[in-house]
């Protein structure tokens, strides 16, 4: 049986040398640590992992955390970028559902949103692949295509200099996962499974790229509301190893207000399962 | 029980390495970064797709770059206490790894072997067991 489930931060190191060279034996000094890359897809871990997490401790019913997509439309280029975060998780959920035209209509819903903000060129295909994988219910794909799709997404951001959107579409797929994770630890409280939220490492991270935007989209009022309530996550996860049950239902509070402000009204929270 | 695993990839260059070699391969074309680093991700991922036939799932990202003898580069990696990890690299030379979590040593760590290309490969896996981590 395992025991200690929660997050981990680690550091994996690389060394050119010859082989069975003997490996420092204390811990890392903290200047080691802040010397850490942190590079966005290798370090951050996709919301598919996030819930496998979940499922060894608790069975959610993953259909009930599903959603409607609010309005996509919109020339708030930040909250595109967010909502597309949320989406790909979304489309996890789905996928952890089972749900396949969930996950077909989320595929189209990220295309969509890509197009508003001029990447969708290359990620048309994986649009066609989702749909193809949910057609054929391969789940076990369809998390690795939404990772990759949320990644193709992020390098065309980076090739056109929207660089600063790639950490906005993170933060989205984090949030959402946060909630949808939240909401089920909430609904059924345990330790075990109230660990898994405590994730103060990134959280730091995240905290820092949206400190690290350019001047106008700090200015941005949604990205100002996203700061503050990952900085009140920050605060929530720092204080104890196992979050309390009011903890926990305040980061599931925060972070359904942020994605209700990401995604519009119009988009449904999730209902606790019971 | 539903076992989920992941693979988190990892493909680096040892140009630097291979430069201060005394007695470097002989080479009629000039290794370029684009071809190194294609060269050591196609490998790194061989390596990491041996694995999904097992259930594992690979985190689409991977890491390039040039290391020097003697020096080590850190990367940070989030993991969830739970799921398995294994870590894949690749390089034109041997390459040596280690894990630590943010306050100790890995109980077990990934020990120090090498995954080289062309020559041999070996897989080495991040601890299971995840309770050093915090």
């Amino acid at each position: 049986m395992r025991s200690g489930l929660r997050i981990g931060c680690v550091a994996a190191a690389f060394l050119a040398a010859a082989p069975l060279v003997a490996a420092p034996e204390q811990a890392l000094k903290p200047a080691e640590m802040k010397s850490a890359l942190v590079l966005d897809e290798l370090s951050m871990p996709t919301p598919g992992e996030f819930f496998a997490a979940i499922n060894k401790v608790e069975r959610p019913n993953w259909s009930q955390l599903g959603r409607k997509a609010g309005p996509l439309a919109t020339t708030n280029r930040a909250q595109a970028s967010l909502n597309l975060g949320t989406r790909v998780a979304d489309g996890f959920i789905a996928v952890e559902a089972q749900d396949g035209q969930q996950v077909k209509n989320i595929g189209k819903d990220i295309i969509d949103l890509a197009k508003g903000l001029g990447v969708s060129q290359s990620i048309l295909a994986r649009g066609n692949s989702i749909g193809d994988f949910a057609e054929n219910n391969d789940w076990s794909a369809l998390k690795e295509e939404l990772d990759a799709t949320e990644n193709e997404v992020k390098h065309q951001m980076a090739e056109q200099k929207d660089d600063e959107l790639v950490s906005l579409v993170t933060i989205g797929a984090w949030l959402r996962g946060l909630q949808a994770a939240s909401t089920v630890v909430a609904a059924n409280y345990k330790p075990e499974s109230a660990k898994l939220l405590r994730q103060p490492a990134i959280v730091e991270i995240l905290v820092a790229r949206v400190d690290a935007l350019p001047e106008r989209l700090q200015k941005n009022e949604l990205v100002g509301q996203v700061r503050a309530g990952l900085v009140e996550i920050q605060t929530d996860v720092t204080t104890a190893q196992t979050p309390s049950a009011e903890t926990v239902k305040a980061i599931q509070k925060t972070t359904t207000q942020l994605i209700d402000a990401i995604s519009g009204p119009a988009a449904a929270t999730p209902t606790p399962a019971k | 029980m539903k076992r989920f695993f992941l693979v988190l990839l990892a493909s680096i260059s040892l140009l630097h390495a291979q430069e201060a070699s005394p007695t470097p391969a002989p080479s009629t074309t000039p290794v370029t970064d684009t071809a190194a680093e294609a060269s050591a991700r196609s490998a790194a991922l061989e390596l990491a797709g041996a694995f999904s036939n097992d259930g594992y799932k690979i985190r689409d990202g991977y890491y390039f770059g040039a290391l020097e003898p003697g020096k080590s580069t850190l990367i940070e990696v989030n993991l969830f206490a739970g799921n398995e990890y294994w870590f894949c690299a690749a390089g034109n030379a041997p390459v040596v790894s280690s894990t630590w979590s943010s306050t100790v040593k890995m109980a077990r760590p990934w020990s120090s072997r090498a995954t080289w290309m062309g020559r041999r490969r070996r897989r080495e896996s991040l601890p299971t067991r995840a309770e050093s981590i915090s």
